[in-house]
C-alpha cells in the first residue's frame, strides 16, 4: 500500500487562544516496501502527522458530510481515502499497525497471550477460533524473538523492559499490519536493547510488514535503516531523500538545529581538510568509503 | 496534550485576572451567600448588575459564558419546571389533576432560574480569570488560620498542588493509551453504553498502572528533595493585596450590605 | 576525602532483579563518576542506597564520613540530591519557580535567601527565562533542567544523575549534560552519572561498569570503553567512533582508536598521509 499526502494541515484547538497550528500544507508519499525515517524536533508536527496515517486524527473533511469547497487535502493509504466519511477506518486501522512512544505503557491484560491477543480479537469479522488465535499469537510473539511457551502465561509486568516493549510491538503487529508504524521505538533502552530492537525491525520488515515507518532522534539510527527520510520542522517537510543525500546537506540540517549521524560529522570534518569521502553515512559504508580513499593516496 | 485548554483558565490581562486569589474567591462565597439569601427580584438584579460589570472588566467574550451556562441547561429547566407544575399557590392560572400553574409558582420557577444562573456565572468568573495555581495559593492563605487547630493546611494544599500538576499529564498519557488501544482495534467509539464501557477497561487498567507508577517515582523525588526533613517549612510565594483588590473588596461589601438591606427591610423604599 | 563510600553494600528486592551484590565503591570528594550498565544491573538501585529511599540488606554507606542511619537520613538527604530518569515524575508544582522552591521549603530556608538560592539555579540551567512558566508547556529537556535547578537550590554536595538523559532526545541530552559539568564547576559538587550512552561516560574522570549487580570493572573511560570483548560480556557496546577504528584497522588503514568525531578524522588524516 502506498501512502500519499497533499496539503495536509492541522491545527489544534482551532478557534480558541490555545490553537497551535501542527502541521501547515504538509505534501509527500511513502511507497510500499520503504523503510521510511521522520526527523525533526519535539513539537515539529512530526507525532501529529503520523497519527493520520490511521484515522487516529481525523480530517475534518471526514467527519463532516460535505466537502468543503477549496479543500485540496488528498490523504490516501492504499485504497483508503482518509478524506471521506464513508472510510473503513477499523479496517484502516489492520492494515497500519502503529506502535507509540513507549508502547509498554499500553499493556493492561493479565497475560501477555491475552495481551497479544487483544488486537487480533478486534480486528477479526468474526470471532476466531482457539486454534487460530493461539497460531496468530504464537507467531507474533515468536517474531518478536520472545520464547512463546514461557512467556506466554507471564504477567506482562514481571518481564523485563526491553521484553516489554517486544510483547507490545507483538500486540500491534499480530492483526498482520502491511505497514508498520513507530515513534521512537528505541527510545530510552540501553544500546544493546536498541540494537535488538532495529533489528528485530528488519526482520519484520523483510517478513512481516511490507512498509516501515519510524519517527527517530537518532540520526545514526536513520542513517543506519532507513531508505527514505523525511525532516520535518515547524510543522512543514523540508525534503524527503535517502540518507546519502539528506545527510550531504549537513548545513541545512544544522541550521534547522538538527543532529547529524556520526559518520556525516567526521565526513565534514574530512571534507574541510581537503579529503572528501562519497558514502551512504552507513557505518559499513563509510568505513568502506574510507578504506577506498586510504588506498588511493 | 494538546487538545486539552488546561482547567477553565481563559489567559487574557484584564482588571479581574490581576485581583489577587482571595479576593475573588472571597467574592464568590460572599455572592453565592447573598444569592440564595435574597427574597426579592431587587437583590438578584443588583447581584446580576455587579456581575456584569465584573465580567465586562474581565475581557472575556460572553460567548464564553453562555457555552457555561448551556452546560447546567438541562438541569435548570428540568428543576423550573418542577417546581412550576407543582408549587402550591393562590392565585391558579391553569390546573389537571394535582398539577397547576400558579403566579406564586411562576415567580418562584423564575427565581430559582436566575439564582442558578448567576451561581454558574460567578462561578465561571472565578475559574476563567484565575489560575488553578493561583486558586490553590488562595484556598491556602485563606485556610491558614486553621492550622491553629493543627489542620494539615499544607499537606491539604500541596495534593492540590500536585493533583493540578499531574492533570496535564494524565491527560496527555490518557489520551496516549486511548489512541494505542484505538489502533489496536479497541471500539471506544462505537456501540451503546455498555459494550463502551467495556471497550474502556484496557484504558483504564493500563492508565492505572502507568499513574502508579509515576506517583511512586514521585515520591521518592519528594524524598530526595527533603520532603518532610524539617519541621520548619517555610513559604516562598506570599499573596499581596494591592489597591486593586482594596477597591474590589469595598464593591464585594456594597453587595453585601444592600442585600442584608433588603434581607432585614423588605418593603425598603428604593 | 570520601564523599559517598559503599563499603560491602548488599541489596535484594523480592524477586532478585535489579540487586546489587556486596558492592565496594568509593567516590571522592569533586570527582566526577560515570556507572555503566545495562537496564536491570543494579546501578539504579546504588543511587537509591545512598540517602536512605533504599536500605542495604547488609553492608554499610558512609557520606563524607559519615555512617548513613535512619537517625541521620534527614541531613545526609540534604548532602545528596538525586535527578531521576522521568522529566514529568519529579516535579509537585505546575510553575517552574514555585517547583524550585520545594526543596528549600522543605528544609526551612528563609524567604530571602530562598529567592537568592532560586535565581542561582535557575541561572546555572540556564532556564531563567522560564521562571514563571508553566511546566507542563515545556520539553523533556527543559524539565529536567527544572528538575536539576530543584536539586541545585538545596546546594547538594554531592549530585546523583540516574539515567537523567534517558528519556531525552539528543539536544535535551547535551543540555542535561552542559549542566553536569556546569554545575561541578559553579557549585563544586561531586558527580555520580548513572547512564548508558557511553559517549557521556567520556566526560567523567572515572568509570564503573555495573554487571548482574557487582561492579565488574573500573578504570578510566577510555581504557574501559576500549576493551571491546569486556564490553560484549557485560551487553554494553563500544561508542561507535572506537567501532569505527577498529573496523579501519582491520581493513589495512593504521588508525588508533578514537573517541570523538575529532579524534576519528585526526586518526584517519594521520594514516593517509604516513
Amino acid at each position: 500500500m502506498r501512502i500519499v499526502v497533499e496539503n495536509l494541515t492541522h491545527v489544534y484547538n482551532p478557534k480558541s487562544p490555545f490553537a497551535t497550528t501542527a502541521l501547515s500544507g504538509v505534501s509527500l508519499s511513502i511507497e510500499e516496501g520503504d523503510f521510511f525515517g521522520i526527523i525533526g524536533h519535539t513539537g515539529s508536527g512530526k507525532s501529529t502527522f503520523v497519527q493520520h496515517l490511521n484515522g487516529l486524527i481525523r480530517l475534518p473533511s471526514s467527519l463532516k458530510r460535505k466537502k468543503k469547497k477549496g479543500d485540496n487535502t488528498i490523504l490516501k493509504v492504499g485504497e483508503f481515502d482518509l478524506t471521506r466519511k464513508k472510510t473503513d477506518f477499523r479496517a484502516l486501522r489492520r492494515k497500519v499497525g502503529m506502535v507509540f512512544q513507549y508502547p509498554e505503557n499500553q499493556l493492561f491484560a493479565e497475560t501477555v497471550f491475552e495481551d497479544v491477543a487483544f488486537a487480533y480479537r478486534n480486528f477479526s469479522e468474526k470471532k476466531p477460533t482457539d486454534q487460530e488465535l493461539e497460531e496468530a499469537v504464537r507467531e507474533a510473539i515468536t517474531v518478536v524473538g520472545l520464547p512463546y511457551e514461557s512467556v506466554k502465561n507471564a504477567s506482562p509486568f514481571d518481564l523485563s523492559g526491553g521484553q516489554r516493549r517486544r510483547v507490545a510491538i507483538a500486540g500491534v503487529i499480530v492483526a498482520k499490519p502491511e505497514i508498520l508504524v513507530l515513534d521512537e521505538p528505541a527510545a530510552g533502552l540501553d544500546p544493546h536493547g536498541k540494537k535488538e530492537i532495529m533489528d528485530l525491525l528488519h526482520t519484520l520488515h523483510s517478513s512481516w510488514c511490507k512498509t516501515v515507518v519510524i519517527v527517530s532522534h537518532d540520526m545514526d539510527e536513520v542513517a543506519e535503516n532507513c531508505t527514505r527520510v523525511a525532516v520535518f520542522a515547524e510543522g512543514k517537510v523540508l525534503c524527503v531523500l535517502p540518507p546519502k543525500e539528506l545527510f550531504r546537506r549537513s548545513e541545512e540540517l544544522l541550521r534547522h538545529g538538527l543532529d547529524l549521524p556520526l559518520t556525516a560529522k567526521v565526513c565534514n570534518l574530512l571534507k574541510e581538510q581537503g579529503v572528501e569521502l562519497d558514502c551512504d553515512y552507513t557505518l559499513d559504508g563509510f568505513v568502506k568509503a574510507a578504506l577506498a580513499r586510504g588506498k588511493d593516496t | 496534550m494538546k487538545d486539552v485548554s488546561f482547567g477553565q483558565y481563559y489567559p487574557v490581562k484584564s482588571f479581574v485576572h490581576s485581583l489577587d486569589p482571595r479576593v475573588k474567591i472571597l467574592f464568590l462565597i460572599v455572592f453565592i451567600t447573598v444569592i440564595f439569601v435574597a427574597k426579592e427580584f431587587l437583590a438578584l438584579g443588583i447581584c446580576a448588575a455587579v456581575l456584569l460589570i465584573a465580567t465586562l472588566f474581565s475581557r472575556i467574550p460572553l460567548t464564553k459564558f453562555l457555552r457555561a451556562v448551556r452546560g447546567i441547561l438541562f438541569l435548570v429547566l428540568f428543576t423550573a419546571t418542577l417546581n412550576l407544575i407543582f408549587y402550591p399557590g393562590e392565585t391558579v392560572y391553569w390546573s389537571w389533576k394535582f398539577l397547576q400553574i400558579t403566579k406564586e409558582g411562576i415567580l418562584f420557577s423564575a427565581f430559582l432560574v436566575i439564582r442558578l444562573v448567576l451561581l454558574v456565572l460567578c462561578s465561571s468568573l472565578l475559574t476563567y480569570t484565575t489560575t488553578p495555581v493561583a486558586l490553590t495559593d488562595g484556598i491556602e492563605s485563606i485556610l491558614t488560620p486553621l492550622t491553629w487547630i493543627r489542620f494539615p493546611v499544607h499537606a491539604l494544599t500541596l495534593v492540590m498542588s500536585i493533583a493540578l500538576r499531574f492533570i496535564p499529564k494524565l491527560s496527555e498519557d490518557a489520551g496516549t493509551i486511548m489512541n494505542a488501544q484505538r489502533a489496536r482495534g479497541a471500539k471506544l467509539d462505537e456501540g451503546g453504553p455498555v459494550s463502551r464501557i467495556k471497550a474502556f477497561v484496557p484504558v483504564l487498567i493500563a492508565l492505572l498502572i502507568s499513574s502508579f507508577r509515576l506517583a511512586e517515582e514521585l515520591g521518592d523525588a519528594m524524598e530526595a528533595r527533603c520532603y518532610g526533613c524539617s519541621k520548619k517549612r517555610t513559604k516562598y510565594k506570599k499573596l499581596k493585596i494591592g489597591w486593586r483588590d482594596i477597591l474590589a473588596f469595598l464593591v464585594i461589601a456594597g453587595l453585601i450590605a444592600s442585600a442584608v438591606l433588603l434581607r432585614v427591610f423588605p418593603q425598603f423604599p428604593f | 576525602m570520601k564523599a559517598l563510600e559503599y563499603k560491602n553494600v548488599s541489596f535484594g528486592y523480592r524477586d532478585d532483579s535489579l540487586a546489587v551484590k556486596c558492592v565496594n565503591l568509593s567516590v571522592e570528594e569533586g570527582e566526577f563518576v560515570a556507572v555503566l550498565g545495562q537496564n536491570g544491573s543494579g546501578k539504579s538501585t546504588l543511587a537509591r542506597l545512598s540517602n536512605g529511599l533504599l536500605w542495604a540488606d547488609e553492608g554499610s554507606v558512609y557520606v563524607f564520613d559519615r555512617l548513613l542511619t535512619q537517625k541521620n537520613e534527614r541531613e545526609i538527604r540534604r548532602d545528596v540530591g538525586i535527578v531521576f530518569q522521568n522529566p514529568d515524575s519529579q516535579a509537585v508544582a505546575s510553575i517552574v519557580e514555585d517547583d524550585i522552591a520545594f526543596g528549600p521549603e522543605n528544609v526551612g530556608i528563609p524567604r530571602e535567601e530562598m529567592r537568592e538560592r532560586i535565581d542561582r539555579a535557575l541561572k546555572a540551567v540556564d532556564m531563567e527565562k522560564y521562571r514563571g512558566a508553566m511546566l507542563s508547556r515545556l520539553s523533556g529537556g527543559q524539565k529536567q533542567r527544572v528538575a536539576v535547578a530543584g536539586i541545585l537550590a538545596l546546594r547538594p554536595r554531592i549530585m546523583i544523575f540516574d539515567e537523567s538523559t534517558a528519556m531525552l532526545d539528543p539536544r535535551g541530552r547535551r543540555e542535561i549534560m552542559d549542566v553536569i559539568l556546569k554545575s561541578r564547576e559553579e557549585f563544586g559538587v561531586t558527580v555520580l552519572m548513572i547512564t548508558h550512552f557511553m559517549e557521556e561516560a567520556l566526560l567523567a574522570d572515572r568509570a564503573v561498569i555495573m554487571h548482574e549487580g557487582k561492579i565488574a570493572a573500573e578504570g578510566k573511560p577510555r581504557e574501559i570503553l576500549k576493551d571491546a570483548d569486556e564490553l560484549q560480556k557485560y551487553r554494553l557496546a563500544l561508542p561507535k567512533t572506537v567501532e569505527i577504528s577498529r573496523k579501519l584497522r582491520a581493513g589495512g588503514l593504521n588508525v588508533g582508536d578514537a573517541f570523538t568525531a575529532e579524534e576519528l578524522t585526526g586518526e584517519i588524516l594521520r594514516a593517509y598521509r604516513s
